[in-house]
């Protein structure tokens, strides 16, 4: 376990989003599913239908945040590194993962630092399976969070 | 100068309506009209499913209260098939709709309204959100976070998930509370008691700003709809029906929800697929307004004799010492919520308390015994009820669903002509008039996904036509 600068363990929040009932969106879920149950020491998991203001408080709590998404805009699992960024347009269901840390930045409190692993999806119909480019694509990106919770970062 | 003002999207509320205001040759409003231009269908698809599916299925009709839907589906079950529940499978039932009024009473005050209260009607659009809210008040919207998510570890605990659980069946609830998930949760208690009663104290002390509007905000006599215990106390899962007059008289009592038929009409409008359920006493299809009701907090409120808490039954004296024995402003709807969550979290405090909530026998099972099942329950925007009839099979034969946002509509249009009235003069409207439409509509914290079956969205449009119905104006927010 990484320790913060004071000394106190750190810990890692990796929120897994998408729904459950289109397809490869919900590969991010299955990876923070995958991570928690290895049970990694210091590394806490959500896996949720959308990113909601109350995770807001959660990301309060975390020294680092690891936002895992379905994207069919690239091919390969990748790592960006996010900034806050308040979001007027902010609903009740959902929020960007820049948008929500720009809320915990606003309530006072909000990780050091903040990554989205994007992990490619090609089918995103209806039903509750992942195509085989995801199911590749889920174990490369359970990898790269474990890496990213386990040494900590920097960008 | 005539004209109608058309406000479409209606944003910061739960589906996607618009407004249309109509102007006589004065150039003052004649008329306004809500209209909710979504739509979903579940009475239609659900039919043919199994009737053990229903909750599930139909706790997908809405994202803020899915436990609304799982208990009223979960108590039609009950009576299809027959059974009394288990105790504790009722305490958890119980517990899981508290927690979900909690939460959604948190969304509405401090999501969607407390920008509006405490930056005021005529901030900027662009601050007057959770964000300019965050940045202004962090203490106030930190504690509207932590309440909702309060609520929502309550609903995860005893309905499986956040949103869309299904652990609350025909016959009772899927799983036993267990006892990590009861000293889990009472640890919550303190700051949430905490957080609902300086947030009501904060609302009082804002109230003497807002007088105009709770004068204009759809203040009009109506009738009120709700369940009641049988000796008058606030309920929010079981009893009967009490509706009361805006006289404080008690109309009808103690009501079976399932012959829900005998005394309440359904309107359809062509201009909305919202429809406007009414008193049938008092009015017909052909006139609908004269049995116009309201449900929802300020109903709850309104008809019962008593919170049964002691720290709400104390803000429940002090809110009648304000707004008299029956509060007919649609402003006080906020009041009445904060109420509520003060003594939703009392009530959780002591349903946690009762060693009776972690034991294990929490389901009945039984077949199909009967035809047709009604269940109701109170859910946070007022009276829901799911009404199925099924084969000797049980497969869903026919599906009626009564929402609450649906009997509000009569009052929310009323509501609308109202603040028009009092703040629209002409074709333009400025913002904050703009503002005042929205907020009137948004005390009612409709839900329109819920009400109209349909999905989501938070747009706002308003139409000015002339009294001949040519449009003069426009003003879209998206």
């Amino acid at each position: 376990m990484n320790a913060t600068r004071d000394g106190t363990p750190s810990c890692t929040l990796v929120i897994g989003y998408g729904s459950d009932l289109r397809a490869d969106d919900a590969v991010g879920r299955r990876v923070a599913e995958t991570v928690q149950a290895r049970g990694l020491p210091g590394v806490r998991v959500r896996s949720v239908h959308q990113l909601t203001p109350e995770l807001a408080a959660e990301l309060g709590a975390a020294d680092r945040v690891v936002f895992v998404d379905a994207t069919v805009a690239a091919d390969e699992v990748s790592v960006g590194w996010l900034d806050a960024t308040p979001d007027p347009q902010v609903m009740t269901h959902h929020m960007d993962p820049a948008g929500l840390l720009g809320l915990a930045s606003l309530l006072g409190s909000s990780p050091t630092d903040a990554a989205l692993v994007s992990v490619p999806a090609t089918d995103l119909g209806l039903g509750t399976h992942l195509s085989p480019r995801a199911r590749t694509a889920l174990d490369e990106a359970v990898a790269v969070v474990v890496d990213l919770a386990e040494a900590g970062y920097a960008r | 100068m005539h004209g109608t003002h058309v406000i479409d999207p209606v944003t910061r509320i739960e589906g996607h309506a618009k407004i249309t205001l109509r102007l006589d040759e004065q150039g003052t409003v004649d008329d306004a009209r809500f209209h909710v231009t979504e739509f979903r269908g579940f009475e239609d698809f659900c039919r043919g499913r199994p009737v053990t599916e229903m909750p599930a299925l139909t706790a997908r009709t809405c994202g803020i209260c899915p436990v609304s839907h799982l208990l009223a589906s979960a108590k039609a079950g009950d009576a299809i098939l027959a059974v009394a529940i288990p105790p504790a499978a009722e305490r958890l039932r119980r517990l899981a709709n508290l927690g979900q009024i909690v939460q959604s009473h948190a969304l509405s005050f401090f999501h969607l309204s407390a920008p509006d209260l405490l930056l005021g009607m005529d901030a900027a659009p662009a601050s007057r959100n959770l964000f300019g809210l965050a940045a202004s008040e962090p203490e106030v919207a930190r504690r509207g976070i932590r309440l909702r998510q309060f609520g929502q570890e309550i609903i995860e605990a005893v309905s499986g998930r956040r949103i869309h659980g299904s652990g609350i069946v025909a016959g009772g609830v899927a799983q036993p509370l267990s006892e990590e998930t009861r000293a889990a949760l009472r640890g919550w208690v303190g700051e949430a008691r905490t957080a609902a009663a300086d947030t009501l104290d904060l609302f009082v002390g804002l109230l003497d700003g807002f007088a105009r509007e709770v004068d204009s905000f759809g203040r009009f006599p109506s009738l009120y709809l709700a369940h009641c215990g049988a000796d008058g106390t606030w309920e929010h899962y079981g009893g009967g029906l009490r509706v009361m007059d805006e006289d404080g008289n008690v109309v009808a009592d103690g009501m079976d929800p399932a012959d829900y038929r005998s005394f309440l009409g359904e309107w359809g409008n062509e201009d909305s697929y919202l429809k406007s359920p009414y008193w049938k006493a008092l009015a017909s299809d052909d006139d609908p307004m004269p049995g116009i009701y309201r449900v929802g907090p300020l109903a709850r409120l309104n008809v019962c004799d008593a919170m049964g808490t002691p720290e709400a039954d104390a803000a429940l004296a002090a809110y009648r010492e304000r707004a008299g024995r029956v509060a007919s402003s649609s402003f006080y709807y906020h009041y009445a919520r904060l109420i509520e969550v003060l003594g939703c979290v009392e009530q959780i405090d002591g349903l946690l308390a009762d060693d009776a909530i972690t034991d294990p026998h929490v389901r009945a099972d039984a077949g199909i015994n009967r035809s047709r099942g009604v269940g109701a329950s109170e859910a946070p925007r007022g009276t829901l009820f799911h009404d199925y009839e099924v084969d000797a099979h049980g497969v869903i034969t026919g599906v009626n669903m009564l929402i609450a946002t649906g009997q509000n509509n009569l009052a929310m249009n009323r509501t609308v002509l109202q603040i028009a009235r009092e703040f629209v003069t002409g074709p333009e409207i400025p913002d904050g008039v703009l503002n005042r439409i929205e907020a009137g509509i948004r005390a009612f914290d409709p839900c329109l996904s819920c009400s109209t079956h349909a999905l989501g969205q938070m747009p706002f449009f308003v139409r000015v036509v002339g009294p001949d119905g040519s449009p003069l104006a426009e003003v879209r927010r998206d």
